[in-house]
């Protein structure tokens, strides 16, 4: 057989070959392209998911956190109130003292929303959304004395990390924001209904009152109510700390000590001055004086306000020969008005002046013939204000011309350590406590005593509510014992520190309006601002409910609108280094904080809040208008329940968004 | 003796002009399989640094705080990132297109990375523009 070789099919065979080669080449790239295209496909789709996911977990977070921001009591305590949806989030969040606390481990968000966006997606899409709390500096005030740090207050910074998967691509997305941690309160100042560290040009002790109607007023005292109204006599002793305690203080700085007159008001019960007694006691005339043996006569003796209609015959006279300034009263009328009144613990050197009427009483009649206050030189030789000389020197017989016994029984102007009058709204079970007129705090017994305070310690003596509470050193503590201040309250003027807690500052005050004003067009404090310079408030300002906030402002502050608090909520204005000057009657619902300068009330006044500052300078205001200072107990610093109310998480509402 | 047929002239032609038709076809084959090779290979390339390209412009960008135009062929990117301590910290980012419109540089800190699409294109230009 012949064998025959050809080369036509083995190149045939190799062409086929090549081109199948070929074929598969384009293939192998073509398949690289597209996977590379598909896994880019899926990583756009793992990113969009993540950033939905990232998104519906920011909006729940920040539902948490305004939750956690509305200190409502109804939405106490947080964790036990808290919506069904926040409920997960909240319990992860907060500590057992209810505050948001850092820590290593992420807290896993998810709302409800993430099973629906990932059904939407693909069978092979996964979402995970966690949230990271890292500290990054806590809020120190410089160590000096006076004001204590709370280390709970700090910047925390707050990530949220998204992390999504679709078919093998990851994406991972974070948003970030620096909060901060801040209690709004202003710190001890919040426990004084007034704080004032100098007397100033107030001269406080200069309201020239009368019995005979507010027309002749030529000035308006600001009365100050400082918590709970009790009338006299309705307090136990043994819950009588209790009251104090809660109530808002008042302190009243520098050496020299503030004398505190005690004025009618006009007749005015809203003007008047709180815890005067004015009722009459009238008493045996004892053997050893002449007109013992006149059954009809009797002692009498009633507590009065100091007016200068004192000195007029209405009065026999009986304060004739007494300095004007002697009569007047205070502008400030500290323990509220006679119709409300609000006795509280006062810090500083303060003295309550009145006066006592006495004399005789013709019981038959009713007719009174008070006696004159004289100094020994005038009590012989009859020559007495309001008496003719015969009835003088029959008075003097009475008395068998001893000044010493006269002198008990004369009229005259008492002065004593203001917060004894406290002593006056105590229930005492028995005489003589409770008929005395004046109790000297030094004559009670331990056992009628009301207790001292817990919160304040002066000289490193715990403060009492019926002694002076004048020392070089006081330390305020919460209700819990943590110290909040240890220094000299006088000296306690620099609120600087209070800077480290601004959430958003503003070179000038029309940027802070704009900044505040929300869609229904209302300026709504819900931060903590600071505004470099002076601030006007020249239109309505209000808290958002729940809420509240603070202004720091670096220079003066002029009121001429309304400040508008729901709730009571905590609105505080804080002038660093200027003034405040008060130019509305309307209603303002916030603490006014200068303490480096005055609080300046040109007419009206009416706070309802606390009122801190070097000192208060009042314009003469006639007619009789209005003045209130009402405190504000959602300020009180030195309750544990409260100051933890006060805790707010404050943070931008935009995070900043980037990929991993 | 055996009697042996030579080829004709006509077969030999015929063969020739058949062996030569084949080269000349594979020839032809060869060359445009490796050209369309090329061109893959250069399309691969082109794909892959310019998706690299806009991944990384993209994950930048979406990491922006601030864009700014610095120069009609130069921009910068101020981007978010964790730093070294875990903390998200700002990054100057500047992009820039080379005046032949070939090579994209992206410098950071000193460090420059360039997307260098010269080989590519081929005298054809890049259309690059960041619009803040």
């Amino acid at each position: 057989m012949k064998t025959r070789s050809g080369f036509v099919l083995p190149g045939v065979l190799m062409l086929v070959c090549i081109l199948i080669l070929l074929a598969a080449t384009r293939h192998y790239f073509s398949r690289n392209q597209l996977i590379q295209a598909a896994h880019g496909a899926h990583y756009e789709k793992a990113y969009h998911l993540a950033v939905g996911g990232l998104d519906s977990a920011d909006e729940l977070f920040m539902k948490a956190v305004s939750y956690f921001n509305d200190s409502r009591a109804e939405t106490m305590p947080k964790i036990a109130k808290a919506p069904p949806e926040l409920l997960p989030i909240l319990k992860a969040l907060l500590d057992k003292d209810g505050l948001p606390y850092t820590r290593k481990e992420f807290i896993p968000i998810q709302p409800a929303v993430f099973k629906h966006l990932q059904s939407s997606w693909e069978n092979f899409a996964t979402l995970k959304v966690e949230v990271e709390l890292k500290d990054l500096e806590t809020l120190v005030i410089p160590s000096a004395p006076g004001p204590v740090s709370d280390e709970r207050e700090k910047k925390i910074l707050v990530m949220l990390h998204a992390e999504a998967s679709i078919n093998g691509a990851v994406a991972k997305v974070c948003r970030y924001r620096e909060a901060k941690l801040v209690n709004i309160l202003p710190s001890i100042l919040g426990k004084f209904s007034l704080y004032l560290r100098q007397q100033g040009s107030l001269d406080n002790n200069s309201f020239v009152d009368t019995f005979a109607g507010t027309g002749g007023l030529k000035d308006t005292p600001l009365i100050v109510y400082s918590g709970k109204s009790t009338g006299f006599a309705s307090l136990k002793p043994e819950a009588a700390a209790d009251f104090f305690e809660s109530q808002g203080w008042i302190f009243l700085g520098g050496d020299a000590p503030w004398i505190v007159g005690s004025g009618p008001g006009g007749g005015s019960g809203e003007h008047a001055s709180g815890m005067q007694m004015n009722d009459q006691q009238m008493f045996p005339i004892p053997a050893q004086d002449d007109f013992s043996s006149l059954g009809f006569l009797a002692y009498y003796s009633q507590p009065e306000f100091l007016a200068v209609d004192l000195k007029k015959p209405l009065y026999n006279q009986a304060f004739r020969d007494v300095n004007n300034d002697q009569l007047f009263s205070s502008r400030i009328r500290i323990s509220g008005s006679r119709i409300t009144p609000t006795p509280t613990n006062i810090v500083g050197k303060a003295i309550y002046r009145w006066a006592l009427i006495q004399g005789f009483t013709n019981t038959a009649t009713q007719k009174f013939a008070p006696f004159p206050m004289l100094k020994e030189p005038q009590f012989p030789g009859g020559n007495w204000p309001g008496m003719s000389q015969n009835a003088a020197m029959t008075v003097e017989e009475n008395f068998a011309g001893d000044f010493k016994r006269y002198s008990a029984r004369m009229s005259y102007l008492i002065e004593e350590n203001y917060n004894s009058i406290n002593l006056r709204a105590l229930k005492f079970p028995s005489p003589p406590l409770s008929t005395a007129i004046q109790i000297d705090p030094i004559s009670i017994s331990d056992k009628d005593r009301p207790g001292t305070s817990r919160r304040l310690k002066v000289d490193t003596r715990p403060a009492t509510f019926i002694d002076v509470n004048h020392g070089n050193s006081y330390q305020v503590c919460r209700d819990d014992g943590k110290v909040l201040f240890d220094g000299n309250l006088s000296g306690f003027e620099d609120l600087r520190h209070f800077l480290s807690k601004a959430g958003e500052s503003f070179d000038e005050p029309v940027d802070f309006f704009k900044k505040i004003k929300n869609k229904e067009k209302e300026n709504v404090i819900s931060n903590i601002y600071y505004i470099k310079g002076d601030l006007l408030i020249d239109r309505p300002l209000k808290a958002k409910d729940g809420c509240g906030g603070m202004v720091l402002v670096g220079g003066n502050i002029t009121i001429q609108n309304e400040i508008v608090a729901p709730n009571l909520e905590t609105i505080i204005l804080i002038s660093l280094g200027g003034n405040i000057r008060i130019a509305t009657s309307s209603k303002i619902q916030a603490g006014l904080i200068a303490l480096k300068g005055s609080i300046q009330a040109g007419s009206s006044l009416n706070v309802e809040g606390i009122l801190s500052a070097r000192d208060l300078s009042m314009s003469l205001l006639s007619p009789l208008g209005s003045r209130k200072l009402l405190y504000n107990p959602n300020f009180d610093a030195t309750d544990t329940q409260i100051y933890n109310r006060g805790f707010r998480f404050f943070m931008p509402e935009e995070g900043i968004t980037f990929v991993q | 003796m055996s009697s042996k047929k030579a080829f004709t002239l006509v077969e030999i032609v015929v063969a020739l002009a058949l062996v030569c038709g084949a080269v000349v076809l594979w020839t032809y084959i060869l060359s445009a399989g490796r050209n369309s090779s090329n061109e893959l290979d250069e399309d691969q390339a082109y794909n892959s640094l310019r998706a690299s390209l806009i991944q990384t412009l993209k994950r930048d960008v979406r990491s922006s705080v601030a864009i700014k135009e610095t120069s009609p062929s130069s921009w910068e990117i101020e981007t978010i990132e964790f730093d070294d301590t875990g903390l998200p910290g700002k990054k100057l980012l500047t992009y820039e297109i080379d005046t032949n419109c070939t090579k994209v540089s992206i410098t950071e800190g000193g460090k420059v990375k360039t997307y260098d699409f010269s080989k590519i294109l081929k005298g054809k230009k890049l259309n690059f523009k960041i619009i803040p």
